[in-house]
C-alpha cells in the first residue's frame, strides 16, 4: 500500500513538473526577452546555445529552490556572486518591461521586484545619481 | 519576341558592398540565358559610403529598371512587393567583442530562467501544496522532502528538454526550435515595420 501511495506521489510531482515546465518556458520563449536580446547583440547563430543555458537555468533554479542546498563561497565570491547574478535577474526583469502592460495585465503569477529595472534603465540612460538613489533603495543585503 | 523574366525577390537581404546588382536580392530566371545574366548584373542601388543603413525599396522600381534595359522583356515578379537592403560597411569582425556578447546573453538565459522558475515557486507556494498533497495521499505529515519534491524536479527538466527540443547541441527531431521560429517571426516583424514606415513617409498621409 505505501509502495502504491508513492507511486502515486512520485506521478502527481512529474506530471505537475512537466506541466510547469511547458506553461513557464512556452512563455518565457514568446515574451520576446531572448529574441530581442539576441537580436540587440546580433548573436542569433548561438541559439541553440542560449537555449541549453536556460534549460540549465531553469533546472538548476528549480532544484535550488526547492532543495535550498547551501552555495557557501565565502565573503567575497559570495558577494561577487550575489552582485553578478541580481545584475542579471535585474537585466533580464528590465526587459520583461518592454512587453509592456499586457504581460503584467495577463500573468499575475511573476511578480516582480521593482527595484532591480530601474536600476538597469538608469544605467543605460546614464543617469548615474539616479542609479546611486536606487542602489542605495536596494532591498538585498548583499554581503549578508 | 518577348522574354519572360522571373524575378523572386528577397524580402531582406544584408550587403556589404556599395553596388548592389539584382542578383544580390533576388533570383533570377529567364529562358534565354543571355537576357537572364543581362539582367542579373543589373545595378539597382548604390549605397552611400561608410554608413550603415537599411534601404527599403519597391519591386516596381526593379521592374521598370529592367523593362528600360531592353523593349522585348517582361517581367514576373514572384517574390515580394517591397523588399530591404540592409548595408553594413564591412569591418573587421571583433571576435573578442562577440564573445563577450554571447557570454552577456548566456548569463541572462541561465540567470533569467532560473529567476522565473524560483519566483513561480514561491508566489504559488509550492511547498505547502506539496505538503498538502502528500498529506492528502499519505495520511499523515511529511517528514521534510519526499517523492513528491523528486517527481517535480525531474519532471521539470524533462518538460523543459522536451520543449526546447534539444539536449546541448543534439536535436531530438529536426523542427526549429522555439527560440528559433521566434527569432525568425521577430526578424520579419521588424521588416514589416520598417517597410510600413517607409510607405507612410513617402504618402505623406497619416493616420487622422
Amino acid at each position: 500500500m505505501i509502495s502504491v501511495k508513492m507511486a502515486v506521489l512520485a506521478l502527481i510531482g512529474l506530471s505537475a513538473g512537466a506541466v510547469v515546465a511547458g506553461g513557464i518556458f512556452a512563455f518565457l520563449a514568446i515574451i520576446g526577452v531572448y529574441v530581442r536580446l539576441m537580436g540587440k547583440t546580433g548573436t542569433k547563430k548561438h541559439t541553440l546555445l542560449f537555449e541549453t543555458f536556460i534549460i540549465l537555468g531553469g533546472i538548476l533554479g528549480n532544484l535550488w529552490d526547492i532543495y535550498e542546498f547551501p552555495l557557501l563561497m565565502g565573503h567575497f565570491f559570495g558577494a561577487v556572486f550575489l552582485a553578478g547574478s541580481g545584475l542579471f535577474m535585474g537585466i533580464f526583469v528590465g526587459c520583461l518591461d518592454y512587453p509592456g502592460r499586457d504581460f503584467r495585465k495577463s500573468l499575475g503569477y511573476l511578480r516582480i521586484s521593482p527595484a532591480y529595472g530601474p536600476i538597469f534603465r538608469s544605467c543605460i540612460f546614464g543617469k548615474l545619481r539616479a542609479f546611486y538613489g536606487n542602489l542605495c533603495r536596494l532591498p538585498c543585503n548583499v554581503t549578508g | 519576341m518577348k522574354h519572360t523574366v522571373y524575378v523572386k525577390l528577397n524580402q531582406i537581404t544584408e550587403v556589404s558592398h556599395r553596388d548592389v546588382c539584382l542578383k544580390d536580392v533576388a533570383q533570377v530566371y529567364c529562358r534565354e540565358k543571355t537576357v537572364q545574366n543581362k539582367c542579373s548584373v543589373m545595378k539597382i542601388l548604390t549605397v552611400e559610403a561608410g554608413k550603415a543603413r537599411r534601404y527599403v525599396m519597391s519591386s516596381l522600381d526593379v521592374i521598370e529598371g529592367l523593362e528600360a534595359l531592353d523593349s522585348s522583356i517582361e517581367v514576373s515578379n514572384t517574390g515580394e512587393v517591397d523588399f530591404i537592403v540592409a548595408y553594413k560597411p564591412p569591418s573587421p569582425s571583433l571576435r573578442t567583442w562577440q564573445w563577450l556578447k554571447t557570454i552577456f546573453v548566456c548569463a541572462a538565459c541561465f540567470f533569467g530562467a532560473a529567476f522565473a522558475i524560483m519566483t513561480f515557486n514561491n508566489d504559488v507556494s509550492i511547498t505547502d501544496v506539496f505538503e498538502e498533497i502528500y498529506q492528502l495521499v499519505m495520511g499523515h505529515e511529511s517528514q521534510g522532502l519526499s517523492l513528491l519534491e523528486a517527481g517535480y524536479s525531474i519532471g521539470l527538466s524533462v518538460g523543459i528538454v522536451v520543449f526546447f527540443n534539444h539536449v546541448a547541441s543534439v536535436k531530438l527531431n529536426t523542427d526549429p526550435t522555439p527560440l528559433e521560429v521566434e527569432m525568425r517571426l521577430y526578424e520579419e516583424n521588424i521588416c514589416k515595420t520598417l517597410i510600413a514606415n517607409e510607405g507612410r513617409k513617402e504618402s505623406g498621409i497619416d493616420i487622422r
